[in-house]
Parts: C-alpha cells; sequence; structure tokens
C-alpha cells in the first residue's frame, strides 16, 4: 500500500511528466524522419477531420514538425501556425514549471498569469474557426 | 496543489489539444485556465477540483488517441499481412 502511494507520488511528479513527454516526443520525431506526414496514406486521418470534415487546432501538427526538422520555419508554419509559434511558449512553460523543482531556483517566483490561460484559449479557439474559413487570406491558417 | 501543477496542466492540456485531436483538449486547457484563476483568488479547493477534472480530460484524451493509433496499426498490419500471404503461400 506505502510502496503504492509513493509510486503514484512519482507518477504525478513534473519530474516524470517531463519524463515521459519528453521520450514520447524523441520517438515521435524519429517515427516523422522514418514515416514521412507529407505523403497522403502514410498516417491515418485524423477522427475529427474524419468525421466533421473540419481541421481541429492541431491539423497539420505533424507535418509541420516535419518541416521544422529541416529548418523550413516558413513551410511550417504554413501547415500549422500555432503548432510552430506555441512550442518556444510551451519550452518557455516548461522550464517555469521545472524551476520550482529545483532548490536554487525555487525562490524564483515565475508565475503565468491565469489572464495569458484565457488569452490562449481565445487564440486557439480564434485560430479553430479562421482555419476552416475558405476565404483566401484565411486559406494560409488551413493545413 | 501548487501553482506550478496548474501550469503543467495547461501545457499538457495544449499538447494533448494540439495532438491528440480532440474537442476534450480544449475542456482541458478551460479547466486549467479555471483552476489557475481560483488559485489566483485564493480558493484553493476550488481550484484544485478544477485541476483534477482538466488532468481528466487530458488523460482521457490521450488515451482515446492512443487507442486510435493502436487500432489503426492493427489494421495496417492485419491488411499487410493479407497482402503479403499469397506471396509466401507461391514461395
Amino acid at each position: 500500500m506505502r510502496g503504492m502511494v509513493e509510486r503514484t507520488r512519482w507518477v504525478g511528479s513534473p519530474w516524470a511528466t517531463l519524463a515521459m513527454v519528453s521520450g514520447v516526443a524523441v520517438g515521435g520525431l524519429a517515427l516523422l524522419r522514418l514515416v514521412d506526414p507529407r505523403i497522403p496514406g502514410n498516417y491515418p486521418a485524423c477522427p475529427f477531420l474524419f468525421v466533421t470534415g473540419c481541421y481541429c487546432p492541431g491539423c497539420g501538427t505533424l507535418r509541420a514538425l516535419a518541416t521544422l526538422m529541416e529548418g523550413d520555419l516558413r513551410g511550417a508554419m504554413g501547415y500549422n501556425l500555432f503548432t510552430t509559434l506555441s512550442l518556444p511558449i510551451l519550452a518557455v512553460l516548461t522550464v517555469v514549471v521545472l524551476s520550482r523543482n529545483v532548490a536554487p531556483l525555487a525562490r524564483f517566483e515565475l508565475r503565468v498569469p491565469p489572464l495569458a490561460a484565457w488569452g490562449l484559449l481565445v487564440v486557439i479557439l480564434l485560430f479553430w474557426g479562421l482555419r476552416n474559413v475558405p476565404a483566401h487570406p484565411l486559406t494560409w491558417l488551413a493545413p | 496543489m501548487s501553482g506550478s501543477n496548474h501550469t503543467l496542466n495547461l501545457i499538457l492540456a495544449i499538447l494533448a489539444t494540439i495532438f491528440c485531436c480532440m474537442p476534450l483538449g480544449i475542456v482541458a486547457i478551460v479547466f486549467s485556465a479555471i483552476g489557475m484563476s481560483r488559485q489566483g483568488a485564493g480558493d484553493h479547493a476550488g481550484a484544485e477540483s478544477a485541476a483534477r477534472t482538466a488532468r481528466i480530460c487530458i488523460w482521457v484524451s490521450v488515451g482515446l488517441s492512443l487507442a486510435i493509433w493502436i487500432i489503426y496499426l492493427v489494421i495496417f498490419v492485419a491488411l499487410l499481412g493479407v497482402a503479403v500471404l499469397p506471396f509466401l503461400a507461391l514461395a
């Protein structure tokens, strides 16, 4: 029972989450190098796209990452502007979270204001809506 | 739950939205934001409950997305098997 509690604590710890997310990330990037997502049929259609016919905010993420790995920032933005731009933000946020668990850095209270989270939500919802509009300047947001 | 874990929830919620293609990811972002707002207002119990809901939404979307990938892989391997079998029989 005690071991169970210890394990649960480890599973929930930010370090464990970071280890898991980076493990999946490295594996995923390796898979993208092996199997190119830009060739149709290599990967299954996203279930959301399959069912609704609409692009979700994540559509084009795999293609954007594959393009980004080749150093083509503009091309990556063309596949998914939000993913390409939010990756640095997510990286900074992760450092903020983890710095709280490192003793010398714990004194610096780097708080993400709740307003930023709500702002991010609005940005994602706007992006979701606008990339599905089939009008000229907005088609650039579509994957 | 400390403020840093609410930020972690937000990160995971965004990752779930981008990679899992689930409207549930948006729900997870909403609950992370609610958690952060309540934490800021001093409502620790409310913040904790919102954070728990956010976590559930994150893991359900990750689980569903994994399940879809596994189903796809099984179908792919099965089709490959059906395609290759006649050649194996000839050889």
